[in-house]
């Protein structure tokens, strides 16, 4: 792709063919579409019959059923809607971890566009917003030219910034209407409180937490021993700190607490937490997501 | 702290080139991390103490390499540690007790010196002419009753002999040997040799002097010159060991049994550090001393003992069979030409027997009678010296076989030989050494083998005693196997011999206890053994051994005759001497480093273990890094 910053790896996208996405709650969307809804109304699904009230729609009379038990009774249908798919992409700086290919930004990407790709196939709506210390929020989108053009967008899109959960959310609270699927994709190197409150502003939609991360990250390479000047990849603040076992030791320590307070976020707030290292392939991710995995 | 090769410090400006190289690398790698926020988090006093070091220390590598060149340079030079000397387990004491040890206060501070010095096991030994083991790997306890009652000699010392000595004895392994002394008389090699040799046995090896220059008088050297009248000329020379001029009075004291007592008294004047010789002319035979009158530091040489063997002249019976108006026999001739002696010949005793110092009894055929025999044997028991003379009537007349009994050897049989040399052994070395003996063919001879406690003198090689001697009663009794019979079917040839004369001349004057003048007057510290038990009084007590060790200036009575002991020795008198071993300059140094040798080995050795380590630390490190 030409003028491309990011790569993102599209091949797998026709070995999802054969998946859907399943939904475990119902969708409040506006459109109609190929899910079920959480109200009863038009759709060709019974649900169930309930006695016929005077006011009600006579082609809605069970006539069968009048015939077996003499009785009018109005038959109930599943409303289908068409599902609404929030993607939230990190793409502050520390996405752009590790040098090597592909980075934190890509890997999430690719993933992102794979879970797209399956709502696309569905008709469905999907829309894929980076977040940093702000959103780039746009309309939702449909249909396959559109989904290439979000591939383009994404591969272009400038990765850099601090991670800002918390505002994002504040943002988006009041632009996402109807009840949607929200995938929040990120590292989730932010504030625990700032990812608490991001979730709870979310959490009336079905929210799915994605964490990536690189081996990297978290077991520093042996190599890395002595005097090492760390500088922070979004902040840029620079730390000189003598790497030993001992040091690697604590590091690992702190992560492992940061990921213990996210899982505890999850399950407090009883959404799917995925902890997905970006050397996984991302078939094996999407399929994880989805929960074919 | 003291080195011992301090050049090796100098390795120690390897840190400077060490320090620029560690500036000039590269600056702490870089690394951009996106999770800093757990940086961070890591407990803020473990990062600010890491901040803090991370100021000083660049690198864990530099600081091992620092510390491995710092262990390095001192492992050359090598730090003298004194470890072993306060509480050592195995202690080794040579404490000096020669005659320089009498001044007044010296003992006493070896003796305060010593007990400072006890270990857990201690072997004591006086260093005097020969090294004296007073008490081995004894306690503490008993080490100091034996420091307590040590006394000073009047012997030279020998203290490198006695170095040796411990330092030979492979139980003193690990043991440090403390030698205590005024070191006034030190003939041996340098300390540093000593010192050598013991770090080399595993063992440490400390000097400690006691003792200031103290003036004295002594009599150093003393000189006997036959006048061929009976007397003695005796010189000896006085030094006088001081800065000052002495006046001193000297006296001579000839006490004897021929003549009455005389005393001479002379006064001298000597300069500092001068020496004066003294001539005494006409000493008389028999004991005499010659004494510095004047009171010093040491004693025993302000007086000299002199000691001239009384020649009384002997009287001397041989009882024989052959008649001497017809023939007169090799024996007879040789005996006749000892100086001083009356010699009878006759067949039977006299009866003023009595008379006689000597019997020699030589029956070539036919034997003496039984009551003469009896008689010889009571005369010999009474403490008379008797000589008899291996012929073969001795063998094969049963009367003369009563005198087995005295005799120093059983009578076995006779055997006709020629196959065999004749060999001096014991004193007979010494005394029959102008002998020739390897002139002399046997073959015919009477197999004597000598009794116990008898000395043999001679011997045929491999098959008995021809020689031997031994005492009854102080007397001396005597058994030649050389039979002078020269007519045609002679023993041997020994009476054609030109030395025969010699070897009879020889033979009783050691019977009778009459010695060269040069064995009655000797000087301490020597030692001398005896062919058997010898009666022996010293100047202090009386005993009765197989040898002496003359450690006393004055007379020691020895059977029959008188040794003078003194001990002239000029360097032992010398207790005002400045150039003893002067362990306050030089030395101290070399006792010091000696001391602490095996200590900078030690060290040397943990110091090379941790560089070890360190080396493998530093390994380790940079393997981890995969910079190896």
């Amino acid at each position: 792709m030409a003028g491309a910053k990011n790569k993102i790896d599209t091949s797998f996208l026709t070995q999802l063919d054969k998946y859907t996405l399943p939904l475990k709650n119902r969708v409040t969307a506006v459109y109609s579409g190929n899910h079920i809804s959480t109200k009863k109304g038009s759709g060709l699904e019974l649900v169930d019959h309930r006695k016929y009230n005077p006011g009600d729609p006579l082609k809605k009379i069970d006539w069968n059923l009048y015939a077996r038990t003499e009785k009018l009774y109005i038959r109930r249908f599943e409303e289908d809607k068409t599902l609404n798919m929030v993607i939230l992409l990190d793409a502050s700086s520390s996405m752009l971890f590790p040098e090597s290919d592909p980075n934190k930004f890509e890997y999430a990407s690719t993933i992102a566009i794979g879970v797209s790709y399956l709502v696309m196939r569905c008709s469905d709506q999907y829309m894929i917003a980076t977040f940093t210390d702000n959103v780039d929020y746009t309309k939702a989108h449909k249909g396959r030219d559109e989904f290439l053009r979000t591939i383009e967008n994404l591969s272009t899109i400038s990765v850099n910034g601090k991670t800002k959960l918390a505002d994002s959310a504040d943002f988006l609270y009041s632009r996402i209407k109807s009840k949607s699927m929200v995938l929040i994709i990120s590292d989730f190197l932010d504030n625990p409180d700032s990812i608490r409150h991001a979730v709870h502003r979310l959490s009336r939609h079905e929210l799915v937490l994605v964490h990536l991360y690189d081996e990297t990250e978290l077991n520093l390479p042996e190599t890395m021993d002595g005097i090492v000047k760390f500088t922070d990849s979004e902040t840029n603040e620079e730390i000189n700190v003598s790497v030993g076992p001992q040091f690697k030791k604590e590091y690992l320590a702190e992560y492992g607490k940061h990921m213990a307070e996210l899982d505890r976020i999850a399950y407090d707030f009883k959404i799917p937490y995925f902890n997905i290292s970006i050397k996984n392939q991302p078939i094996d991710a999407v399929l994880t997501i989805i929960g074919e995995r | 702290m003291d080195y011992e090769f301090p050049l090796g410090l100098a390795a120690l400006a390897g840190i400077i080139p060490l320090t620029i190289i560690y500036l000039l690398k590269p600056r702490p790698k870089q690394v951009i991390l996106p999770s800093l926020m757990f940086v961070k988090k890591i407990s803020q006093d473990v990062l600010d103490s890491r901040r803090k070091i991370t100021k000083k220390i660049t690198d864990p590598l530099f600081f091992l390499q620092l510390l491995a060149l710092i262990l390095v340079s001192i492992a050359i030079a090598g730090p003298m540690l004194d470890e072993i000397s306060e509480n050592s387990e195995k202690i080794v004491l040579v404490i000096d007790s020669s005659a320089s040890m009498t001044v007044p206060d010296r003992l006493n501070d070896a003796r305060s010196i010593a007990m400072e010095s006890l270990g857990e096991e201690n072997t004591i030994i006086a260093a005097e002419s020969i090294p004296v083991v007073l008490a081995k790997a004894v306690d503490a306890a008993n080490a100091k009753e034996v420091i307590s009652s040590l006394n000073a000699k009047n012997t030279p010392s020998d203290v490198p002999k006695s170095i040796l000595t411990v330092v030979n004895d492979k139980e003193n392994q690990n043991a440090k040997i403390v030698v205590i002394s005024d070191f006034e008389n030190w003939v041996g090699r340098a300390p540093e040799t000593y010192i050598k040799i013991a770090n080399a046995q595993d063992m440490q090896l400390e000097f400690l002097q006691v003792g200031g220059p103290t003036a004295n008088c002594a009599i150093i050297s003393g000189y006997l010159k036959d006048r061929n009248d009976g007397t003695y000329e005796y010189t000896c020379t006085v030094k006088n060991f001081n800065s000052e001029r002495a006046k001193l009075d000297v006296q001579l004291e000839s006490k004897s049994g021929l003549f009455s007592t005389q005393k001479i008294s002379n006064s001298i004047s000597v300069d500092g550090f001068g020496a004066q010789q003294i001539k005494f002319s006409s000493i008389p035979q028999g004991a005499s001393t010659v004494e510095i009158l004047n009171k010093d530091a040491v004693p025993c040489d302000n007086l000299a003992y002199i000691s001239i063997p009384e020649l009384t002249p002997k009287k001397i019976l041989i009882l024989t069979d052959l008649d001497p108006a017809v023939s007169k026999s090799p024996l007879i001739t040789a005996l006749s030409l000892i100086p001083d002696t009356v010699v009878d010949v006759r067949y039977d005793l006299p009866k003023d027997f009595a008379k006689y110092d000597t019997f020699v009894i030589d029956c070539e055929h036919k034997p003496l009678s039984k009551s003469t025999i009896q008689k010889v044997v009571t005369y010999a028991k009474s403490g008379k010296d008797l000589v008899v003379i291996g012929n073969g009537c001795l063998y094969n007349s049963s009367e003369m076989h009563g005198l087995y009994p005295v005799l120093p050897v059983n009578i076995v049989s006779i055997k006709e030989d020629n196959s065999h040399t004749i060999e001096t052994a014991g004193s007979g070395k010494h005394i029959f050494e102008d002998i020739s003996f390897n002139e002399v063919y046997l073959h015919r001879y009477l197999i004597a083998v000598p009794r116990e406690n008898a000395a043999v003198l001679a011997e045929l090689e491999g098959v008995g005693s021809l020689v031997s001697t031994w005492n009854i009663n102080n007397g001396t009794i005597t058994y030649v196997g050389l039979s002078d019979d020269i007519e045609s079917e002679a023993w041997n040839n020994f009476p054609t011999v030109p030395t025969y004369p010699v070897f009879w001349a020889k033979l009783l004057k050691y019977i009778w206890g009459i010695d060269d003048i040069s064995e009655t007057n000797v000087n301490t510290g020597r030692y001398q053994a005896f062919d058997q038990d010898t009666g022996i009084k010293t100047p202090t007590e009386t005993i009765n051994s197989k040898f002496i060790y003359y450690d006393e200036c004055g007379l020691y009575n020895l059977g029959q005759k008188t040794v003078a002991a003194n001990l002239y020795d000029s360097a032992e008198s010398n207790t005002f001497t400045e150039k003893r071993l002067n362990l306050a300059g030089e030395n101290a140094e070399i006792q010091k480093e000696n001391l602490q040798t095996r200590s900078a080995d030690k060290v040397r050795k943990y110091l090379i273990y941790a560089l070890l380590l360190l080396l493998i630390i530093e390994n380790l490190i940079m393997f981890r890094r995969k910079i190896i």
